[in-house]
């Protein structure tokens, strides 16, 4: 279970998120740009350091301000597959999934499940945005990641690919025993995908407005545009 | 007849300190770069002193610090029971202090140019910051390297000020090609300056070149 109970000022908005997301689980982070999404999914890879509060997964802490303990990004084990350029360019596919494996039979099962092994051996710019973004989730899944973190990861492509890429993902979400944090812009897709949703709504530094948690989806939708937290299943 | 020993001593020197150099500049490089530590600017200006120094006067100083009373000179005089100017590796120390800038700011360019989610990337599968250097910012970083090396082999080509200095004109030892083309026309040997001179120009043209060349395929790449 990853358990985030964060807040961090920043000059045009405050982020004050709690929420939790079990294994096989994927909670969406959505919200307006600017309110903090990426920040937050940057405190959970160890790339940004909160202002306050804690990040758990399990029993292992990688961030207590009270504590003053902080795991950096290469000691948490993590997946993250940003919106785009995640590839390495000087590699080709199938070295950049194996980056950080040495399981050759892992990283030939990755590209089969993502259809790209036939696109092993080219070099990242040889292929096409989805191609890529797929090399890019195979790359976060190879080294057996403790938590996924996807930012945007579908934001940059066609209508198509993006359809073709969510079902890929809610399908092998099923196979894989981790919390999955996803942050994107649309609703529907986090909807589609999501088991949890945190919504972000901007909050100016002087509101200091309430902190926002994850809710579990239920079928009546209830949801406001000032209180942007929604349930639905 | 132009003796070929001074260029020869050249590109031996430009050869040895060049490769010495890159090793030096890198590290330097990217902890300049991506190394936040207090003086950083000062360490950068520092590091392009002797673009602007005077030749004869960073020759001064080396002398100064590199002489049998200097604080380098006396280190090498007990390890090595011998002087450290008026000979090669004198002049090799001295060369690399004044190519340090020619080699460190392209490797500067071209490791600021790295999209700095490559290396958060790298952090995250778990690399070390000293893998990072390895696996992401060198291979990313092979037109910076070149053109950090041809610089710093030429510049070092044309060395005359500091090295005349450091090891003044010993033939066969440390009489480099600008100094044994300066020598030729204090004795009106004009046949062989020419030639030599035209053998200097002639590197550092197919240098220049050299340099554009990667400048446009890393601007195309």
């Amino acid at each position: 279970m990853l358990k985030v109970h964060i807040a961090k000022s920043r000059p045009h908005c405050v982020i004050n998120v709690d929420f939790q997301c079990a294994g096989g689980q994927l909670a969406a982070l959505t919200g307006p740009s600017g309110a903090g999404k990426t920040t937050i999914i940057r405190a959970l890879a160890g790339l940004e350091k909160p202002d306050s509060g804690q990040i758990r997964l399990g029993n292992v802490t990688w961030f207590d301000s009270a504590e003053k303990k902080w795991v950096p990004a290469r000691k948490r084990k993590l997946g993250y597959v940003f919106q785009e350029h995640t590839l390495f360019p000087h590699l080709t596919v199938e070295k950049n999934v194996a980056f950080s494996c040495g399981d050759e039979t892992r990283v030939r099962e990755l590209l089969e499940i993502l259809g790209i092994a036939h696109l092993a051996r080219k070099m990242t710019h040889m292929i096409s945005g989805g191609e890529r973004q797929r090399a890019a989730l195979a790359q976060a899944l190879a080294s057996a990641p403790r938590v996924l973190l996807l930012d945007e990861p579908f934001s940059a492509l066609d209508t198509a690919t993006r359809a073709r890429l969510r079902e890929e993902l809610k399908r092998l979400k099923k196979h894989l025993d981790i919390p999955i944090i996803f942050v994107t812009h649309d609703l529907a897709e986090a909807r589609f995908l999501a088991d949890s949703m945190i919504n972000l709504a901007l909050q100016i530094p002087a509101a200091q407005q309430s902190v926002q948690t994850a809710e579990p989806l239920s079928a009546a939708s209830a949801f406001s545009p000032a209180h942007i937290v929604f349930n639905q299943t | 007849m132009m003796d070929n020993a001074p260029l020869l001593i050249s590109a031996k020197l430009a050869g040895v300190s060049t490769v010495l150099l890159l090793m030096l500049a890198m590290p330097l490089a990217a902890s300049l770069v991506f190394v936040r530590f207090p003086g950083r600017f000062l360490a950068d200006s520092l590091v392009n002193l002797p673009l602007v120094l005077p030749p004869t006067v960073l020759g001064f100083y080396l002398l100064v610090l590199m002489g049998p009373e200097g604080l380098v000179g006396r280190a090498w005089a007990r390890v090595s029971d011998g002087p450290l100017v008026f000979t090669f590796v004198g002049i090799t120390l001295a060369a690399m202090i004044h190519s340090l800038p020619f080699a460190v700011q392209p490797l500067k360019t071209a490791f600021q140019k790295i999209d700095p989610r490559l290396l958060e990337m790298s952090a995250v599968l778990g690399l070390t910051p000293t893998a990072t250097f390895f696996r992401v910012i060198l291979p990313n970083s092979l037109g910076g390297m070149a053109t950090s090396a041809i610089l710093a082999f030429a510049h070092t080509m044309g060395e005359f000020g500091v090295i005349l200095m450091i090891g003044g004109s010993i033939p066969g030892k440390t009489r480099v090609a600008s100094i044994a083309i300066y020598e030729y026309v204090e004795t009106m040997r004009y046949q062989e300056a020419v030639s030599m001179s035209l053998v200097l120009v002639g590197i550092s043209y197919v240098v220049l070149l050299t340099v554009n060349f990667l400048n446009i395929r890393s601007r195309h790449a």
